[in-house]
This record gives C-alpha cells, sequence and structure tokens, in this order.
C-alpha cells in the first residue's frame, strides 16, 4: 500500500480509530495485523519475507543473551540471514551479471541467466533495521525480547516499514511495549505532519519531478538543461523522502509513537560532514555506528581514518542499488569528506568565524551536492559519461532559455521549503514561540492553505517515492 | 481494610473515567482540526470554480474543416499517420481528432459523440485507432486532469457515459471521482498551473511575459520524439497484472463500445477500428497472450455485427522493428510510409 493512495487513507483511518478504541493489551496485537495487511496488500509473498527476518532475529538475539558461548555464532547468524536476504533478492543480478563480464573479460564465454527476481519494496530498510538489533542485543544495548509480537511489530510497524527512518530497537521497542494514552497532542502534531509531508510529496516533488524527468529524457541534454534537470532532481529527492519521513512520523504521532527525523534541513549544510548529518540521518548514524566505528573510526592516523570513511561510504552507496552509479555516488561523497576534513585542518580556525564564509560554504556544499546527484541519478554510466562531456560552449539561446525557465519553475515549487527552513532555525524568536506553544491555529491555518494547494497543484500522476526501489 | 481496597478501586475507576472522558475530548478537537482543514475548500461554489463544460471552440474548429474523414486516437495515430499527405493522396478534407497521452475509450466516446458526428458537415467515415483491450476499458486515463479533458467534450447529461463510468469504476476510483465532485477546483487547478508557468517564466525571462501564453510551450521543440532516449517500454502500459480486463464478454456492456456504434449507426456514418501493432520483438511481431487473442476475435465479431469495420495491424509483414521508435510508437523518419501502408491495407474503406 503507498501513502499517497486513497487506499492508505481508508486504512489509515481505520487503524487510529479502531487502535485507540482497543484495550491497551490488544493494542500491539492489532497494530501487527495491520502493517502485515499494509505490507502484503499487493504482493502477499513479500511477508513470507519479513517473517524470515523477524523469525531471524527473534530467535538470534534470545540465543545472544540465552547461550552465552554461541552469542558470536547466533549474532552472526541473525546478521547473515539480515544480508542473505539482501544478497539474494537486491544484489544477486548485480554480482552475476559482473561476475559473467569478468569471466568473459578473460577470455571464458560465459552465458548470463536470466533471472527475474522482483525486488520487495523496503527490504533494505527492514533487513538493516533487524541487523541492528541482533547487534545491539550483542553489545547489550538492549535486552532480547521474548514476546514475539513485540519483535514482530518492531520489524513490521507500518509507517516505517517501506522506507523509514531505520528505527533502533532502544528508541522504538520500548514505546511499542509502552500503554499508550491518546492525546490530544499526538494526535493534532501527526495530522499536521501528514499534511506537510503530502504537501511536499504532491505539490514540490511531483511537480518538479515532470522537469527533471523531461531532461533525463533527452538522449544529449545541453549543458544547462542538463544542470537545470539535476536541480530540479536534488529539490525531488529532498522533498519527496522528507516527505514520506514526514508522512511516516505523523502517522506513527497518531498511533501515539514518536519517531526519530531523517532531514534536518541538508541543503543548508556547510560541509560535506555536515550534509550527511542532516541527510537521512537515521542511515548515516546506522553506517558510523555499525560500520565506521566497528572498522576504528577516526583512531588510527589519517590514512585509517581515510580508509574508514571510503568504505563505510561505498557501503552506504550500494545499499541504496546494485548499480555502479550508487558506488560511485558513494565513492564520491567518502572522497568529499576525506578531502574536507583534510583541507579544514590546514586552514586557519579563525577563517570560519569571518563574515560571508558561511554561505560561500553553504552554495560550495550545494554545488557539490548536485554533483553527487547526477551520478546518483544517471544508473546507466553511458550517459553518464555523455552528460559530463557536455560543455556550456555548446549549448544553445534556446537551450539557456529553457534552463532558466526550469529552474525558475523549480525555485517556486521549493520556495515553501525555503520558508520552512527560514521559520526553523530562527530558535529563540517569536516564530520559534509560535511554532512550538500554542499556535494551533495558526498552523490549522496553513495545513488548510497546504490541503488546498494539493488539490490545486498536485499533478496528474503521483510518482512512487523514490526510496521505494532502495 | 476492606474500606481502604474499595477506596482504592474507587479511585482507579475514577481516573480511568478521567482518562477516557479526556481521550474523548482529544478526539473531538483532533475531529475539529481536520473538519477545519478539509472544509473550506470544499465551500468554493462549482458555479464559480467548478466543473468544465463543453468547448464549443472544438466543435467550431471541426466545423471550419468540413472533413470528409475524421482520424480519432493518441500519439498512436500521430506517429503512424501523416495527416498532409493523406488528405492530399486522397485529395478529400481530413480531419484528425487527437490527445497525445490521453484518447482512451471515453475521451473517444465523447469526441465521436459530440464533435465527429455533431458537426454541420457529415463525415463519411470515421476511423478510431486503438491498442489491445483499451475500448473495453472506459475508466483507463479517465481520472482527475483527464477527466478534465472528457468534460471539455462533454454536455451536461450524458447519460451513457454516466452509466458506463458508474458500472466501471472501482470503489477506490468512485471514492476519488465523489471526492472531485466535492472540490470542484478544475478551472482553479488549470489557472494555478498556467499563473506557475507564467511567473516562472517572468523570473527567466527579461521583459514583459503575457500571461495566458503556454510559456513552457516555446520550449517542447528541444524535446521532440527524435531527441529523446530509445526506452523500449515507453508507453505501454497495457501489463501482465491487468489480465482481468481480456474476458471481452465481461466488459463488453459495461463499456461505451455499445454506444459508439449505435451512435454512429444512428448518424449514418461508417465507422472503421483500427487497431494498430503493438512493438515488435526482434524475431516478430508482438507475442500476444492467448487471452488478448481470443479478446481480439470476440472484438472484431462485435464490431463487425454491430455495422462497423475492423482492421487489425498485429502480424503486419512490413511492420518491423525497425520502424518503431519508442515503445509502440512509429519512427518519424517512416511516418510517410506508414501513411502509404495504411491506405494501402485500408483502401477499400474510402471508397
Amino acid at each position: 500500500m503507498i501513502f499517497q493512495s486513497l487506499d492508505f487513507l481508508v486504512f489509515l483511518v481505520l487503524v487510529v480509530g479502531i487502535h485507540w478504541a482497543l484495550p491497551s493489551r490488544l493494542r500491539g496485537m492489532f497494530l501487527l495485523a495491520a502493517s502485515y495487511v499494509f505490507y502484503g496488500y499487493v504482493h502477499p509473498w513479500f511477508l513470507f519475507l519479513l517473517w524470515f527476518v523477524t523469525v531471524a532475529v527473534y530467535v538470534c538475539a534470545l540465543g545472544i543473551e540465552r547461550i552465552p558461548r554461541l552469542r558470536k555464532e547466533f549474532l552472526w547468524l541473525g546478521v547473515g540471514a539480515c544480508l542473505s536476504l539482501l544478497g539474494a533478492f537486491k544484489y544477486f543480478n548485480f554480482f552475476v551479471e559482473n561476475a559473467v563480464f569478468a569471466l568473459n573479460s578473460l577470455g571464458l564465454n560465459v552465458s548470463r541467466p536470466e533471472l527475474q527476481i522482483v525486488l520487495p519494496v523496503g527490504i533494505s530498510f527492514f533487513a538493516f533495521q533487524g541487523m541492528s538489533y541482533v547487534i545491539d542485543v550483542y553489545w547489550g544495548k538492549v535486552r532480547a525480547r521474548s514476546s514475539f509480537v513485540s519483535i514482530a511489530l518492531f520489524k513490521a510497524f507500518f509507517p516505517l516499514l517501506v522506507a523509514g527512518p531505520i528505527e533502533r530497537a532502544t528508541h522504538l521497542l520500548p514505546q511499542l511495549e509502552a500503554d499508550r494514552t491518546l492525546r490530544i497532542e499526538m494526535l493534532v502534531e501527526g495530522l499536521l505532519l501528514m499534511v506537510w509531508g503530502f504537501f511536499k510529496k504532491l505539490v514540490i516533488a511531483d511537480n518538479v519531478s515532470l522537469v527533471a524527468n523531461k531532461v533525463f529524457s533527452l538522449e544529449h541534454p545541453a549543458f544547462p538543461l542538463l544542470w537545470a534537470g539535476v536541480f530540479a532532481f536534488c529539490i525531488q529527492i529532498y522533498a519527496d523522502f522528507s516527505a514520506y519521513t514526514d508522512i511516516a512520523r505523523g502517522t506513527s504521532k497518531m498511533l501515539g509513537i514518536n519517531v526519530i527525523d531523517n532531514f534536518r534541513h541538508p541543503y543548508a549544510a556547510k560541509s560535506p560532514t555536515d550534509f550527511w548529518r542532516r541527510w537521512h540521518i537515521s542511515l548515516s548514524t546506522w553506517f558510523r555506528d555499525y560500520v565506521y566505528i566497528p572498522l576504528g573510526g577516526n583512531r588510527g592516523g589519517r590514512l585509517l581514518e581515510a580508509r574508514n570513511v571510503l568504505l563505510t561510504f561505498l557501503l552506504s552507496g550500494l545499499w541504496h542499488g546494485a548499480s555502479w552509479n550508487y558506488v560511485a555516488w558513494g565513492g564520491y561523497w567518502g572522497c568529499l569528506i576525506v578531502a574536507s576534513r583534510y583541507l579544514g585542518s590546514l586552514l586557519p580556525a579563525r577563517l570560519w568565524d569571518m563574515r560571508g564564509v558561511a554561505i560561500i560554504q553553504v552554495a560550495l556544499t550545494f554545488g557539490l551536492t548536485n554533483i553527487g546527484w547526477l551520478l546518483f541519478r544517471e544508473t546507466d554510466f553511458h550517459y553518464l559519461l555523455s552528460d559530463l562531456s557536455q560543455s556550456p560552449a555548446n549549448a544553445s539561446a534556446l537551450d539557456w532559455q529553457a534552463a532558466g525557465y526550469f529552474v525558475s519553475l523549480v525555485c517556486l515549487y521549493a520556495a515553501p521549503l525555503a520558508v520552512h527552513y527560514a521559520l526553523d532555525r530562527r530558535d529563540g524568536t517569536p516564530v520559534a514561540a509560535v511554532q512550538a506553544h500554542g499556535a494551533l491555529a495558526l498552523r490549522t491555518f496553513a495545513s488548510t492553505a497546504m490541503f488546498f494547494a494539493i488539490l490545486v497543484l498536485r499533478t496528474a500522476n503521483s510518482g512512487d517515492f523514490i526510496y521505494f526501489k532502495f | 481494610m476492606v474500606d481502604v481496597v474499595d477506596r482504592s478501586i474507587a479511585i482507579e475507576e475514577e481516573e480511568k473515567r478521567a482518562a477516557f472522558a479526556a481521550g474523548r475530548v482529544s478526539v473531538l478537537k483532533a475531529i475539529a482540526v481536520l473538519l477545519l482543514i478539509l472544509m473550506p475548500p470544499a465551500l468554493i461554489r462549482p458555479t464559480a470554480q467548478g466543473k468544465l463544460r463543453f468547448d464549443e471552440s472544438l466543435l467550431a474548429e471541426f466545423n471550419a474543416v468540413g472533413p470528409d474523414y475524421v482520424f480519432i486516437g493518441n500519439s498512436m495515430l500521430e506517429s503512424r499517420i501523416d495527416e498532409r499527405s493523406l488528405a492530399a493522396r486522397l485529395g478529400a478534407h481530413c480531419c484528425f481528432i487527437l490527445w497525445t497521452g490521453g484518447a482512451e475509450s471515453a475521451w473517444t466516446h465523447q469526441a465521436l459523440k459530440n464533435i465527429a458526428l455533431a458537426g454541420q458537415h457529415r463525415p463519411k467515415k470515421v476511423f478510431i485507432f486503438f491498442r489491445d483491450a483499451y475500448l473495453t476499458q472506459p475508466t483507463y486515463r479517465a481520472t482527475d486532469r483527464y477527466w478534465w479533458k472528457i468534460e471539455r467534450l462533454s454536455h451536461a447529461d450524458e447519460p451513457e457515459l454516466t452509466r458506463s463510468m458508474s458500472a466501471s469504476r472501482t470503489w477506490q476510483e468512485q471514492l476519488e471521482f465523489r471526492l472531485g465532485e466535492l472540490y470542484p477546483v478544475q478551472k482553479i487547478r488549470e489557472r494555478a498551473s498556467g499563473t506557475v508557468s507564467w511567473l516562472a517564466s517572468g523570473l527567466a525571462t527579461p521583459g514583459r511575459v503575457r500571461y495566458g501564453a503556454s510559456a513552457g510551450a516555446k520550449y517542447d521543440s528541444l524535446f521532440d520524439l527524435d531527441k529523446l532516449r530509445s526506452v523500449d517500454e515507453a508507453d505501454t502500459a497495457f501489463g501482465e497484472e491487468d489480465l482481468s480486463e481480456l474476458d471481452f464478454d465481461a466488459h463488453v456492456a459495461s463499456s461505451l463500445l455499445p454506444s459508439m456504434l449505435k451512435t454512429a449507426k444512428d448518424a449514418g456514418v461508417g465507422l472503421v477500428f483500427v487497431r494498430v501493432q503493438r512493438r515488435p520483438s526482434r524475431s516478430g511481431p508482438p507475442v500476444q497472450r492467448p487471452e488478448l487473442k481470443d479478446y481480439v476475435t470476440k472484438l472484431a465479431a462485435y464490431v463487425t455485427a454491430g455495422g462497423a469495420q475492423f482492421y487489425d495491424f498485429n502480424g503486419d509483414p512490413e511492420l518491423t522493428l525497425d520502424h518503431y521508435l519508442d515503445g509502440d510508437h512509429i519512427s518519424p523518419a517512416w511516418k510517410t510510409q506508414s501513411t502509404e501502408l495504411f491506405l494501402r491495407r485500408l483502401g477499400r474503406s474510402f471508397q
């Protein structure tokens, strides 16, 4: 089931209503059943994969705690189960394709087996969430739960199941297990957050996607058109993904559960490192805690740190998709972070306090982020190389005009994101006070305006959320 | 002791009652907020901003041509037949009623009834281009903005269209349609997208930009079909999952096909249904599942029994993969030959 469908809205009304009407002890079981309906709505067989991960992490976590002499074996079994699922459904064709290519390059004539594997939605998200639970139990950060329903719900909780945020057991499990009471703030907060999420998806992301899709449908987009398209995609992916997070968080709030935020105005980042503190926070902290730090983090000198950063980002790129462009994208970010840390250490510290430097930093980081998005968007290397070889000198006047028009169009649709940022960053000002306290009438009014904008400005067909395919 | 227990039970019950009452107030407040969000847009009245009406200019344009032959379709027709060379070869007036990216069953029905057969000049023949099972899928491309295009070809009372849509919509489509009626904002939507486009054009281009001019349209030439990446599956929406749509007997009665046949028959105009060939494979014509073959056989028999002609381009030996651009579209380089092929195969229809 997808969020931007009438099916989901009907489902949500029923689930929220029934959830709060039920006695507290039955709510977990009901949410679990609802989550399975949500996930199996289109392809019921996907549920078997979810059950496989659920059973694996449940058994392995208990094994780690109850049979200490085999705790390492259980850890690897749990992690292996999650990875095997990813390997089979997400990476199998990729590895086979590359193995066949390598063998053929060596002169061995090998034909590629044609396997039509459907990628189950959200597999990367629930597999990673499963791994984090087993590892956290191993590290003693969380106790293994003996209640199967608790773990099953933790794995299947429908708002987060398909595209995160990737919640940790330490934060989500206690909330799922607690007696929740119905509170007006949570219901209204959730509702308003959902309206904001739907606005970002249906008005901003879907409209600017028309520009991005148009440009990337060209065989050889001229230089200005190409970068107008990349800029459109840059806005699209942020509006799209953060919209999913907001709808997920809003839905969770309506069920009395607080979910972590996944974005903190990433395009206001001042450096590549800062960008990853603001973008897809639940994934970047996952990689930080379970890959980067276990590899050694920033201990052991600059060279080892660089290696750890690069490895972490290459894996993060591969997590996004079984394609070399995602690996290149991860590698690109790894290199940027290593380079920016090194350059940062060479420059005098007082430079960062100088007036105007922050704006240059933000602009530079935004430009570098856009280059990264080109690597991310072009899944075919043939087209990527063609894009990168475009020269501004070869563009016609019409190309420049069209690019100007598309950039203006994207800026108009993206304006509410800038307003949101401006309101959010004024901590301690009357604006923040209005936002934080009372102000229900104001936010209700803003939501009415956003709902009206959804009715008026949405596109004919809403595309899937981009992160569904990961 | 008993007294203490009783009192603690009483306190517990009191707390439960208070929590329940607070919960009820919470729900009522949340419903109030929800209504404040959802209601205002519904107060915009249809008379001011509502439903789109029949576009008289389309009929006037049609009357100005006064065509002998009318062709209705979408990009399948546009990419296959060159209007000018066809008119020159026939020595007759031809009129294409086109909707690229749309033009499925419901729109085709309205175009036939309210334009092609409603003009001052009665055409000799009307050709309808379609793919596979679309003629019996009235709800396909008939929601939201697609529906506006249909409204533009509809009068206030359209009993056949209403009947067919009501009978064919799923509960989700029915709900979406009712919500569309609850929020009649079509005109505002049309104006809003035009305004955003105009503003963007004004920001990008120095000097004044006239409102109403289709701001983005002047860049369309940058995105001509021959400049696009070749995507084999482009615009081939009809997929494997639509097997149930291939049950001709189950869908024909609720579709608009009977009405198309009857309207043309009543008007005394010949109707020709032309099934285009979808993208062939490298080794030959497109592979058709048995259900589709069965569907097409039944469709041909039904249409012929209704007094119309049926022609199927599927399997034509001259239509090979080399002549295709992307998806089911014919390459612009082969459009003239495609027009000639059409005349060779359906020449008798023009006599």
